[in-house]
């Protein structure tokens, strides 16, 4: 099988992955995961693996494989894992667990390298663009950033208290953080660079993006030119995309029959992929707000998707 | 003229006995033919008999002694084990499934012998089985928490492996329809698929050997540290606790092969249950009560502190103590008086044992989400 350059993935609470052509929409791959429910998804930057995040468990499988089986699985968390994602060079992972904790692991050494415990919650962790922090979010409503350098938190801040924080996102030149939670309110913080290395954040904006909850907040990636837009997907089966110079709400996508979970852009931020509990995943135009494919194939909610469409990172 | 090819296999009939011989058409003794046409081959001999069955009674018997569920190395390991615990031949498949579903007054079922046909997950957690036993089938759910135990996962639990439940409780939502609820609680013994033949498996003493023992497990038990306060219906669930964990193994030392015996023998004899009980009940007693005025009288208590418990979920134990030890400084020894406490005392460290358990058992296989989130996700089940 030859490498494809999109990689599409989508996991359902039907407990299958399922692999998509993004042009013609058809499921080329099923893969079953019995275990549990996937709760993430994400690929490597090499695209050589898919990890699916579960309850506890989090595995690697290798797209360009028919094999039903993870090539690797690492088993130290001991509840739901709600985020996982690479470094820039895939050369190590990180994790957010409902068992209160974030890790770090190495892919090529098996066990838990690094640990930091977050006495809450977690539900999403993201990677600063340095590569050298990590921005944590919590069932408390704790936002806790984590200095890899310095194995300590650095800053903490609770938008509202005791109210989730569902989702984070932050900006492919480290510019802003967004946080987004169960009450449709994304909380914008510009990130200073301080005196001492430490990311400062100044609170920029508070926007209500929607009435219901927001299920996942995106920023656009590097490519989107030439406006920067935040992407929020919410219970009211929308997904807005607005404008962060002044937070204007330049579309609404409509389609979706019932809540979207998850989103992701491609590379370029000309498309965005949605994946709603109508059972299916949909590709929009940003350019018209129009969906231009429909992914269907799940029986149950689709909770997340997964896109790579860019290149493979050059060889060190 | 010589003769063609073809010609030479003309062969006369004469001359065909030379090469073959009969086979012996009439013998009983012959095996059927592997399979469902084995079930065929059965009913043409039987019409080939001087006084034969009709064929659907012929049927009937044929497939009742050739059911291969039921000559499984886990079916008949279970059959041995319910036989070794004292079960008598009766009760060797203990209640049948086909009497549950014609019984409606059934409710709690003392004792289940039964194959796993089927297996499927519900997507919370439990699992929905389809039980066989020589009788009938009938449809159970197996409760999540079972799977917390460490000796019964769901590897366990597949299509083959044979269950020995007791007091297992019976759902009727309408009057054609019964489920069983299996818990925890209700799992004796799982006998898994692959399970080896019944003759490798361990083998109990004789009887006498089982009587020797009670009296020791229960001076073992009256010299643990807070044995005076414990209920009796508390150390029953104790000794299920073990039975259950130690039944689990197949090897068992010797040492540790009297004390499961003990605890199986317990949890199938109700007499001994009941007498062990009652001792127990005595001998933990501080107070000279007589059995007569026993029993109302803790009937009573425990009702009055049943109020106590509601109007403080939690009492504060040290005050308790300091009651205590103020009464015993008074010399009131009143039974009124002294019941109640003990009682409390008792429910106390019930709570904080139930507590415990919960944190121990809970395993929220789903998302920290709100139940309307969950009911977005769920609307497909």
């Amino acid at each position: 099988m030859s490498q494809p350059t999109v990689i599409l993935a989508t996991a359902s609470y039907d407990h299958t992955i399922r692999f998509w052509e993004a042009k013609s929409g058809r499921c080329y791959r099923t893969i079953q995961y019995p275990d549990s429910q996937v709760n993430r998804l994400e690929i490597t930057p090499d695209k050589h693996f898919l990890a699916a995040a579960g309850n506890p468990h989090i595995r690697l499988f290798d797209v360009n494989s028919n094999s039903p089986q993870p090539v690797m699985s690492y088993d130290s968390h001991t509840n739901n894992v709600m985020a996982v994602g690479f470094q820039c060079d895939g050369n190590w992972m990180y994790s957010g667990s409902e068992d209160g904790t974030v890790k770090i692991w190495d892919l090529r050494a098996p066990g838990c390298q690094r640990e930091y415990e977050s006495r809450a919650a977690v539900n999403t962790v993201v990677l600063h663009p340095n590569q050298t922090e990590l921005i944590s979010g919590d069932q408390n409503g704790n936002i806790r950033v984590w200095d890899l350098t310095a194995n300590s938190c650095s800053c903490e801040l609770v938008p509202e208290v005791d109210t989730a924080v569902r989702s984070l996102t932050v900006m492919w030149d480290g510019s802003l953080v967004v946080a987004a939670n169960n009450h449709g309110t994304c909380y914008v913080w510009r990130l200073l660079r301080g005196t001492q290395t430490m990311t400062n954040f100044e609170p920029l904006h508070k926007l209500q993006a929607h009435k219901g909850y927001i299920l996942k907040c995106l920023l656009s990636p590097e490519f989107c030119e030439p406006h920067r837009y935040l992407a929020t997907a919410s219970s009211d089966h929308t997904v807005k995309i607005w404008n962060v110079d002044g937070f204007t709400l330049e579309k609404t996508l409509i389609g979706h029959q019932r809540w979207v979970w998850d989103c992701v852009f491609s590379v370029d931020g000309a498309y965005l992929i949605t994946a709603s509990s109508d059972t299916t995943a949909r590709l929009w135009s940003m350019s018209t707000g129009e969906d231009i494919k429909v992914y269907q194939g799940h029986h149950k909610a689709t909770i997340c998707c997964a896109l790579h469409d860019g290149a493979e990172p050059a060889a060190s | 003229m010589d003769l063609e090819p073809w010609e030479a296999l003309d062969v006369d009939d004469t001359n065909l006995s030379a090469f073959l011989r009969p086979c012996n058409s009439n013998s009983d003794s012959s095996s059927l033919i592997p399979g469902p046409a084995g079930a065929v081959q059965a009913v043409m001999r039987n019409r080939r008999h001087h006084d034969p069955l009709s064929t659907q009674e012929f049927l009937k018997r044929v497939e009742r002694q050739s059911d291969r569920d039921f000559n499984t190395n886990p079916w008949l390991c279970a059959l041995q084990f319910v036989h070794l615990q004292g079960g008598d031949d009766d009760v060797a498949h203990g209640t049948p499934l086909s009497s549950i579903q014609n019984n409606a007054e059934t409710e709690r079922v003392p004792l289940i012998v039964a194959l796993v046909k089927s297996s499927t997950p519900n997507g919370f957690g439990d699992i929905t089985v389809n039980l066989k036993d020589p009788t009938a089938t009938l449809t159970a759910t197996v409760h999540r928490k079972v799977f917390s135990h460490p000796d019964l996962r769901k590897e366990i639990l597949t299509v083959g492996s044979v269950l020995i439940l007791q007091k297992v409780a019976v759902f009727s939502p309408n009057r054609n329809t019964r489920y069983l609820n299996i818990t925890l609680h209700n799992i004796v013994k799982v006998f898994p698929k692959d399970s080896g033949p019944p003759s490798q498996q361990l083998t109990y003493p004789a009887c006498p050997v089982i009587r020797t023992t009670p009296s020791m497990e229960r001076h073992e038990r009256l010299l643990t540290p807070g044995s005076t306060f414990s209920l009796p219906l508390e150390r029953t669930e104790g000794i299920m606790s073990n039975l259950r964990f130690d039944s689990s193994f197949r090897q068992v030392a010797d040492s540790d092969r009297q004390r499961s015996e003990v605890l199986a023998s317990t949890s199938f004899r109700s007499d001994n249950g009941n007498d062990q009980n009652r001792e127990t009940v005595s001998e933990g007693e501080n107070l000279s009560l007589s059995l007569d005025n026993a029993g109302p009288v803790k009937v009573n208590c425990g009702g009055e502190l049943e109020s106590e418990v509601e109007d403080q979920p939690n009492p504060p134990k040290l005050d308790e103590g300091g009651d205590i030890l103020a009464r015993i400084a008074q010399g009131n020894s009143s039974a009124t008086n002294s019941i109640p406490t003990s009682h409390g005392e008792k429910t106390g460290m019930e709570n904080h044992f139930e507590r415990q358990t919960q944190m121990v058992n809970k395993k929220c296989s789903f998302p920290h989400w709100t139940e309307e989130q969950l009911d977005e996700l769920l609307a497909f089940d």
